[in-house]
Order: structure tokens, then sequence, then C-alpha cells
């Protein structure tokens, strides 16, 4: 790995305007766990990185009806949160299910987010909740839904200056349920194929679906023909083969080192199934 | 049976507190004064001509210290039939081809050297498909051998075909016939600790190398001949070999790395380290042979086989390795496994681009095993008998003598079949679908070492000290299989002193006696019996120093005690009598008389006899050695046949798996393995073993594959290639060591190295048939494979 400069600013405005003097490949970081594997990879070589540990603001945990979420929350205190466990059980199950506690240790939700990767295993679950994201700039802040942030592998909208400073997840209304499932090689694999449902029912009627998909096309999916399909019926025999077959026409994927783009295609339908059963058995 | 105090017990390694803490010495982490660092520039292609190197940019960096190519260093040929070169000249076969070298003060200015590095290509097509390297036309990876003939086509000249009895009439005859083509993938051994070395000169030339080996006395043997080439003739080498972070055959050739780090430290005078990284691991080391397997078996009415086919193809890759001779060991259960009278047996090694290959853990055996047991399963369908009944009926026995010549001591295979059966629940277990399944598979490997250098030997020092401890000099390697717990135990127990009075020193080739390495499972089993040797010796001449010295130290202690308690009545012995050898006894550290052991007057500890020799005038000391080699042969290169080992081990695995049908996923519900392991020398570092040898098998049976495409590994990391760990090993392992006490071992023991992953993927692929019948055939048996089968019988049921 070739050596860099490391700058850690207390502020936000400091790290913008650093990244403003120093230049087009410097790069922010977080926990490191992926930037520094790119590195050392030598897939990447920035002369200079610019840590967010000491950006207080970035790591706080706190609530606003909803739950806000600091770019900089590393995993663990996701997967150690209480409530994150009652009422997003979803992207508790994703975090318990990324890499290992070392690696949860130091990882950022944040990282996860603006690495973009399509099978970040915060993504699926992120986007059935139906977060909005945060992002701060020289120009001042502006906030999306977290599905309008990929726009391909390793790519966000996220302009060079700018830095990912929250996320916000929607309060739990009665009648949630959310489900988060995973397939990979071994147990602590990158997905081969993740997937996230959540469902609102009302008398045994789908009020609201959203269901999300990872490693199946160039970003996270979320896949609005088949939620159409489910909402407003019961979730039978009938619409759970449905739901499989629809998923199967959604998805866009590859044939990589890791799997088959024939398996993928096809266990993704499996997956986002089973996503949605459990999500209706989580209803409370 | 030896009544034994220590053999057999459950402790703790010796060596487990300094690894556990950070404390043992890896490669890693050893410094020499003055040292450089090397790093190699690797080919860019799987086969092109070299035009040009150009090194001018790299030597002009500041901090370079030495640049090497083929063209500016001698040639130094390595290999088992020296087909391949430390750098390469004229052409290179494979991606890890190395062209040329450097050393500089630290590691990121020899990477920034290597990368100024230009070499000039003319681009070749290759050939990475066995197959296709065996057709006519085929582009030729050697145009001639190494004696410089030209080569016609892509065989690698170590041919192996074994024959016995009538295979055409057996065949004719036979009542029920199972065929089937097996393959398995190339793997790597991924050792925790990557493989390095480091490689210095003394004033007088003579080279020390530290290096990560299995095989130290054979590995200074290959040096002193680099060093002849070099033009060092006469100058010796000394191999020191550090904490090793596994080796699981890695270690059993020497490799270019460590040649080049010899040439880089001669030319810049100054000690050069080359640690691989963990994606030069993937890339630039060895893995375990691939293999294609064709393989009939057929069996009479009664389901008594009557007679194995099999026709074997290995991927060389570009050059040949210790790894060729792996046939030899398949040709072990492949003509010995179950009583089967008419056997053929060819493998066929081919040359292609692809990385060439080496031994991995079982040598062999895991590659003919997954045929073998597999196609074993088909049969007993095919004849309609249980597959666990079926073993049973051709299990091997004690005292036979198999058509290989392999003459069978003790045998534990009907024990280690029931056991499985019955720890897996079988007869309520089998057949019951839902897809849920059993399955086993046994195997057969050498126990009593392995002839497959013309020594089979293995040397032990014992010194004893003031202290009345001994310090076990050992030529064997301890690479994390736990050889120091079981030779400190096996020792201890042959002396007649307690296991924390002896320490095992191995791994330098200037004070450690001569072996020939620490393959075939042969660690325990011949280092134990060397030490059993020496410390017989070690035993003879305590007892005669005791015939001198025993009744004057008792005399003299007693009139110590004599002096603090008054009281004490001196013994009426007498202590003028001259004692013969033969009436001591030594045990937990204590010499003492055969007749009265249980007198407390009449007890000496060991050090004072020991102290008394050293002490006088015209003194001595004790230092025994003994050199073991089984009685053991070699095998006969024209009709393979030959003892290759002083006992065989068998042993059976079993696996109760759950099939998700709709992801293709195999989820191992339990996991059972039954061993005959003649008898535990330290139950915990067994334990350790079977355990390790097991999680490997699954990996090979699940999910390990190093995957390439035109001669380029694809997934050179962890991220990509997948083994297994903990969080995977949700259900239970049970294991069962099954003593059967064979004589040619240590009180007992067999060697238990290597076996434990043998039979692992058979025994998952037959669970998976049982539980969905789908029969996948190739390894390792991914999701994606599964469904797909499951797809297709769906079709054509
Ligand atoms: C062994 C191992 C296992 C892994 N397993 C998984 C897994 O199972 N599932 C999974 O999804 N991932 C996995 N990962 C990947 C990685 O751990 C996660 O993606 C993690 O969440 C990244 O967070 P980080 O804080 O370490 O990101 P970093 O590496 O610090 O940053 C990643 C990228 O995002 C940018 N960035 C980070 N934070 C911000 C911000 N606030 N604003 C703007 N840009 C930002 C950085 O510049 C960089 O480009 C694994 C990694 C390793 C090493």
């Amino acid at each position: 790995m070739k050596g860099f400069d490391y700058f850690q600013p207390g502020r936000l405005e400091e790290a913008y305007g650093l990244m403003e003097t120093l230049g087009a490949e410097a790069g922010y970081i977080a926990g490191g766990t992926d930037i520094l594997v790119r590195m050392k990879q030598k897939i990447i070589a920035p002369p200079a990185l610019i840590s967010l540990r000491r950006i207080e603001e970035l790591a706080r945990m706190g609530r606003d009806r909803g739950l806000l979420l600091g770019s900089m929350t590393p995993l663990r205190a996701l997967e150690k949160s209480e409530e994150i466990a009652a009422s997003y059980p979803c992207l508790s199950q994703a975090v318990g299910s990324l890499a290992n506690p070392q690696i949860r240790n130091v990882a950022t939700v944040g990282g996860n987010l603006c690495n973009a990767a399509p099978s970040a295993d915060c993504a699926p679950p992120l986007m059935v909740l139906g977060a909005t994201l945060t992002i701060g700039g020289p120009g001042g802040e502006r906030t999306l839904p977290v599905e309008d942030f990929f726009e391909g592998p390793g790519r966000t909208v996220l302009r060079r200056e700018e830095i990912l400073t929250g996320i916000a997840i929607p309060e739990r209304v009665p009648g949630t349920g959310s489900a988060f499932l995973k397939l990979g090689r071994v147990s602590q694999d990158i997905a081969v194929i993740n997937a996230a449902a959540l469902v609102i029912m009302e008398g045994g009627v789908c009020r609201t679906c959203r269901l999300a998909v990872g490693a199946v096309a160039p970003t996270p999916l979320r896949l609005r023909g088949v939620e159409r399909l489910v909402e407003g019926r019961r979730p039978d025999p009938e619409l759970l083969a449905e739901v499989e077959r629809g998923v199967r026409g959604e998805v866009n994927p590859i044939t990589d080192v890791r799997s088959t783009e024939e398996y993928r295609r096809e266990v993704s339908g499996v997956l986002l199934r089973r996503a949605l059963e459990q999500a209706v058995r989580d209803v409370r | 049976m030896y009544d034994t105090r220590f053999v057999g017990g459950s402790v703790p390694r010796p060596d487990a507190p300094d690894k556990a803490a950070g404390k043992a010495l890896y490669i890693h982490d050893l410094i020499r004064p003055g040292m450089l660092y090397g790093k190699i520039k690797f080919s860019d292609h799987a086969h092109a001509r070299i035009i040009h190197i150009d090194t001018s940019r790299a030597e002009r960096l500041a901090g370079v210290r030495a640049v090497v190519t083929g063209y500016n260093t001698p040639e130094i040929r390595i290999g088992f039939i020296k087909d391949n070169f430390a750098l390469k000249k004229g052409k290179v076969r494979q991606y890890r081809d190395e062209v040329a070298a450097v050393a500089a003060v630290d590691p990121d200015v020899a990477q920034e050297a290597v990368d100024l590095i230009r070499v000039e290509y003319e681009e070749l097509p290759g050939v990475f498909d066995p197959e296709e390297a065996m057709a006519e036309g085929a582009p030729l990876v050697h145009e001639t051998d190494p004696r410089g003939r030209p080569k016609v086509d892509n065989m690698v000249p170590v041919p192996w075909k074994f024959e016995a009895g009538d295979l055409e009439s057996a065949k004719r005859s036979a009542a029920f016939i199972a065929e089937g083509r097996y393959e398995t993938p190339l793997i790597q051994q991924s050792c925790m600790g990557t493989a390095g070395c480091i490689a210095e000169f003394d004033l007088q030339n003579n080279l020390i190398i530290h290096t990560k080996t299995q095989i130290p006395f054979l590995a200074q043997n290959d040096f002193n001949q680099a060093l002849a080439a070099m033009g060092l003739r006469g100058k010796r080498t000394r191999v020191i070999v550090p904490t090793l972070g596994g080796s699981f055959g890695t270690g059993l050739d020497t490799h270019g790395y460590e040649y080049i780090a010899i040439l880089l430290a001669y030319k810049s005078g100054r000690p050069v380290k080359i640690v691989l990284t963990r994606e030069e691991e993937f890339t630039a080391l060895s893995p375990r042979q691939p293999t294609r397997t064709h393989i009939i078996q057929g069996c009479d009415a009664a389901g008594r086989l009557a007679f194995r086919e099999v026709r074997m193809l290995l991927d060389n890759g570009a050059y040949t390795s210790w790894g060729a001779t792996t046939p030899s060991v398949m040709m072990l259960p492949i003509s010995s496994l179950y009583r089967v009278p008419n056997v053929f047996y060819e493998a066929k090694i081919v040359y292609t681009n692809n990385t060439y290959c080496q031994a991995m853990r079982g040598y062999g055996n895991p590659q003919a095993a997954w045929a073998l047991e597999c196609n074993i399963d088909q049969l007993a369908e095919t004849a309609g008998i249980d597959p666990y009944e079926f073993r049973q009926r051709n299990a091997n026995v004690p005292d036979e003598i198999t058509p290989m010549g392999l003459q069978i001591t003790t045998c534990g295979l009907d024990r280690c079949l029931d056991t499985v059966a019955e720890k897996l629940d079988w007869k309520r277990k089998r057949g019951k679908g839902g897809a849920r399944g059993v399955g086993m598979a046994s195997l057969f490997h050498v126990g009593g070492s392995g002839r497959v250098y013309r020594s089979d030997g293995t040397g032990v020092i014992m010194k004893l000290d003031d202290f009345g401890c001994v310090s076990v000099l050992a030529g064997g390697v301890e690479m994390g299989q736990g050889f120091i717990s079981a030779l400190s135990l096996t020792a201890a127990e042959a002396l007649g002193v307690t296991p924390d009075r002896v320490s095992v020193l191995t791994g330098d080739t200037a004070t450690c006696p001569w072996d020939v390495g620490t393959h075939a499972s042969r660690g325990a089993f011949t280092a134990g019996n060397a030490a059993i040797m020496a410390a017989r010796k070690a035993r003879e001449q305590i007892f005669q120093l005791a015939s001198e010295h025993f009744m004057p130290r008792v005399h003299a202690n007693l009139k110590r005690r004599r002096k603090r308690d008054p009281d004490f009545e001196l013994p009426d012995f007498n202590y003028e009598r001259l004692c013969d050898p033969s009436e001591f006894e030594l045990r937990e550290n204590v010499v003492f008389l055969k007749e009265e052991p249980e007198n407390p007057m009449l007890r000496v500890p060991l050090e004072e006899i020991l102290r008394a020799a050293h002490y006088k005038e015209q003194g001595t000391m004790i230092v025994t050695e003994a050199f073991y080699d089984p009685c053991n042969q070699m095998l006969d290169a024209r009709t393979c046949r030959g003892n290759m080992s002083a006992t065989y081990i068998f042993g059976t695995q079993g696996a109760e798996v759950e099939v998700d049908t709709e992801t293709g996923r195999v989820r191992i519900l339990k996991f059972v393995a039954a061993h005959d392991v003649g008898r535990v020398i330290n139950q915990q570092t067994i334990k350790g073993q079977i355990y390790g040898g097991v999680v490997q098998g699954l990996g090979y049976a699940l999910c390990e594959e190093y995957k390439s495409r035109e001669g380029r590994n694809l997934n050179p990391n962890f991220l990509d290639y997948k083994i297994l760990s903990a969080p995977d090993l949700d259900f239970p392992i049970e294991i069962e060591c099954i003593e059967t006490h064979d004589l040619e071992g240590p009180f007992g023991a067999k060697g238990v190295g290597e076996p434990g992953l043998v039979a692992t993927a058979p025994a998952v692929a037959n669970a998976v048939y049982d539980a969905v019948g789908v029969r996948i055939t190739d390894l390792p048996i991914t999701p994606e494979k599964v469904l797909a089968a499951l797809k297709r019988k769906k079709e054509r049921p």
C-alpha cells in the first residue's frame, strides 16, 4: 500500500474545506473496512485520507419520532440496540449477518451505503424501512430517499466534497412486520443475494408492501412492480408464487466469481418470497 | 496393550500458550540485522516468449540493493524432475512464473522497483484443460524435457499404472456394475501463516536460511545443489525452521522464492527476506492437484467386490513438484480399501499452462476417496444393498495382504463403520426422504509412515541435564499438527520422566538429527519410535550410573535427614552394595529398586544420579540417539507393489444433511468421524487433528475452489476463496478414536495427521444423495450445482 496523508477534522466544514483543497483523488475514510482493502489491492491509491471519526455529530444515534442514525454509527451499535431489534428487525438481522464482530466494531452504516456495493447488507433493509439520507456539503444540506442514492457499483449521488451525515428511519406503525434474509457461500460472506421485506397489514390484507433485493443488479433494487402485486391482497400461496415469478422478472443479475446469473435470478425469487412470509409472521 | 501414565491422557499442547499469546516467532516476525526485503516480478501471461527484460529503472531506484533475472544469475533448476527454474529465461509457462526479483531496504521500495521492471513478451497460445493438452496439435508447454531432448506431447514423464488379477473376466462375471465420472477442483492449502524465508550468507559463503518447510534436511540438499550451481560447491547450508502457521503439504517441495532469496542475498551480501502476501500465496504457491476420474466397480450377487477399474487424469500445471507422486498414495485406497481382488488403476499427469500443483494433506487420497466412495454407494444401490451393509461385507480385516502387497496389521474398519452407523442412527434415518439424509464414506491411508524416498528414517537425540530435564532434539517439523505434544508425551513415557521435564527442539539442520521430512502422517509415528529407542539407551545408561551412585546417594540423603531430625534412625542398609543395573526402574523422575518400589527410603531423584555422573572424576553425561527407519518398502517402479507403510489406518466418516431444495444449499446437521488411530497419545491433540481435518474436508466438500480463467486465478483472497470458519460449524462433530493397539507404533499409535479430511467429501455427497436423490460428481457441492441437478431430475425423473 502506498503512503498517504491523513487528516482528522473535528467539524464538517473543516472536512469539506480539506476535501476542496486536497483535490480530486483524496477520499473520506470512516471505518476503513472497505477503502483500506481497496487500497491494499491497489485498486485505488489516494494521496490523502480525511477521517470522519472526530466529527462528533456524525456518530450520534437519536430519536425524532423515528430513528436518527449518524452515518458514523458503528454497525456493532446497531446490532446491540434493543430498539432496533424490536422496531426494525430487518435492519437488526442485516447488521447481524454482516462480516464478523471485529469488522462490525469499526465498520459504519454510512460507509456501507457510501461504498455502494450492490451487495451492501444495510441497503435493502433501509430501503424497505423508507429511510431518508441527509447529505451535507459546502453548499448546504439535502435529503433524499435511500433508493435514490445509488447510481451503480461503487457510485452514488454524492459529489466529491459531500458527506453522508445521517439516516432517518420513520417510526414503526402498528401492524408492521419486516425481515431480512441473506445467502452467502459460507456464513461470513458478502451476499450472493440479500433481500428485505416490510409489510403493514390490516385485517389480514397487506396495505403496504416494500421489497428490496441486493447483489442481483448494478445497485440494490426496490421491487416496485412486485410490491404492487402484493398490496391490497392476502399473502396466500397463490400470491407468494406470483411474487417469486415477479421478482425473477425484475432482477438483472450477472455471473461472477461468487455465483451465476441463472442461480441469482432463480433464488432471488425464493429469498424474497421467504422474506415476505417472515415479515408477515413478524407483524405486531 | 501398554500400561501408560501419560500417553493417552488429555493435556494442553506445550506450544499452545506462546502461539495463543502471539509470542511464537513466525517467519513474518523474524528480522536479521541489515536485512533487505525481496519482491518477485511474476509473469503477465500464461504462456509467452520473453523478448526482453528491462530492469534499468528498478536498478536506479534509491534503496534498491540487488536486481536479479534469469539472464544475470546462474541457472538453478528445481522440482521433482528438475523441469523448473528459479528465474525464467526464454519463456514463461504460467502466470506465476518468476521473471525477475529485487531486494530493497524496505518492502514498499521493493514493490515500487518491481513495478518499474518492464518485460516484453510475445504471447503464445496456451492450454488450460488437461484433456485438451493431450490432444494432437496442442501447444507444447515444454518443448524439451529436462535433459534437453525434444518433447512431442504434454505428458509428464511420471506415469502410474497398477494391475492385479484378471479385470476382464471379473467384469464379465460381475452381477452388478456401477460406473461414474468424478472431478475434484484445485484447492489452496490456506495456511494461516503465508510462506516465506530469510536467506543470508556468512563470510565463508555458507548459507543460512530460515524458511517455511516440512523437509529441512531434503531442503538442505536442494539448497546445497543451488550453491553448487552458483559456483559455491562445497559450501554448507543450514536450514532453520521458524514457527509454522500451518503447512498442509506446501512445505514438501522447495520453491522458487527460496532460491530467489538466496540469489538476492548472495548478490547483495545482506540477509534477504521474502514473505508471500496472501494474494501471492494464492497465485504463486502450488495448490492441490485437480483430478478427473473414470471409475467402474463391480460385485457379485452377494455384494462382494469383484473388480475396480480407475482411470485418472491430473492437471500438473506448468512444472512438476513432488505432487506428481500423489498417485502412488492414491493407489493405496484404490487397490486396498475393502477387499477387491481385481484392480486396474492408471493415472496420467499432463502439463498445462495452469499454476503448477503440489501435495496437500492427504497426498492424493482425498481425490481418490471422492471417486471410490461415491461410486461404492452407486454400486451398493445397483446391487440393492444398504451402503453401510455393503461396506461391512467388504471391509478389510487384520493381517490381510492386499493386491498391492500392503500388509495390514491391525484394522479397525468394521468398528469404524459400526460406530458411524450407530452415531448417525443410520437404520432409522437412512432413506427417509424429506430432504434429509445420511451418508458415509471410509478411508484407507498409510499409518506407519510411507516410504516415498529411499530412506524413511527419523533421528532423535535425547540429552539429559543436571536437573533431570530432557531435551529431545528431533528432525521433524511442528507445523501446528501437535508433533511436539505427541513427541514429548511419548519421550516422557518411554524414559520414565514427567512430561514437564521434556523439551522438544526441532527445526535446525545444524543441531537436530536427520529426518526425511514431516509428511505421510509420519511425524509422531516415526519420531515416537525413535524416541522410544533413544529412551531405552538412556535408561540403560542411567541404570548403569545408578549401579554405582544409587546406594551412596541413598546413604547421603538419609544422613542429611538425620541431621535435621535427630530422632530419625538410619536403617540398616548395605550402603557399600553395588546394585546390578537390571535391578532399577525409573518412573516419574525417580530411580528406585524394582524389588522395593514402595520403600520411600530407597528412592533417588534422577537429577541426583545425573549430577553425580557430571561431578566426578572421569565423569560422564547422558546423550543418546536413535535412528528409526520403519520396516516398509518402496514401491517397485514397474509393478507398483510394495508394503509402503509399516501399518495402515482406517476410518469412516458420516454426515447427516438437510438440503434446501429451493436454494440448493446443503446444511450439515451432524458429522461423525470414527478413526482407527492405533492408540491415542494425547486426546486433545488427536481431536484437534481430526476436527481440523473434518472442517478442511467440509470446505473441500462444500465451498473451496480455486477458480481461474485461462490460467489466471480469479479469487486470490479469502473474500472469494471460501474456507469454513467458526460460525459455519453450527452442528455437532462427534469424534470416536478406535484403538487397535498396533505393535508397530509408539505405544500402539498409528499416524493420524492427514486422514481427518480424506473421507469427508464423499460422506457429504452420499448424504445429499440420500436426502434428495441427486448425485453431485464434481466438487465442491455448491448450491448452484445442487439446484441445477434438482431441476434436471424434475424435468427427467
Ligand atoms: C472481512 C470483511 C467482511 C465484510 N463483510 C461484509 C458483509 O457481509 N456485508 C457487507 O455489506 N459488507 C461487508 N464488508 C464491507 C464493509 O465492512 C462494509 O461495507 C462497511 O459497512 C463499510 O463501512 P466503513 O465505515 O468501514 O467504510 P469505509 O471503508 O471507511 O468507507 C467506504 C467508502 O465510503 C466512503 N464513505 C464512508 N463514510 C462516508 C460518509 N459518511 N460520507 C461520504 N463518504 C463516506 C469512503 O470514502 C469509502 O469510499 C466486509 C468487509 C470486510 C473487510
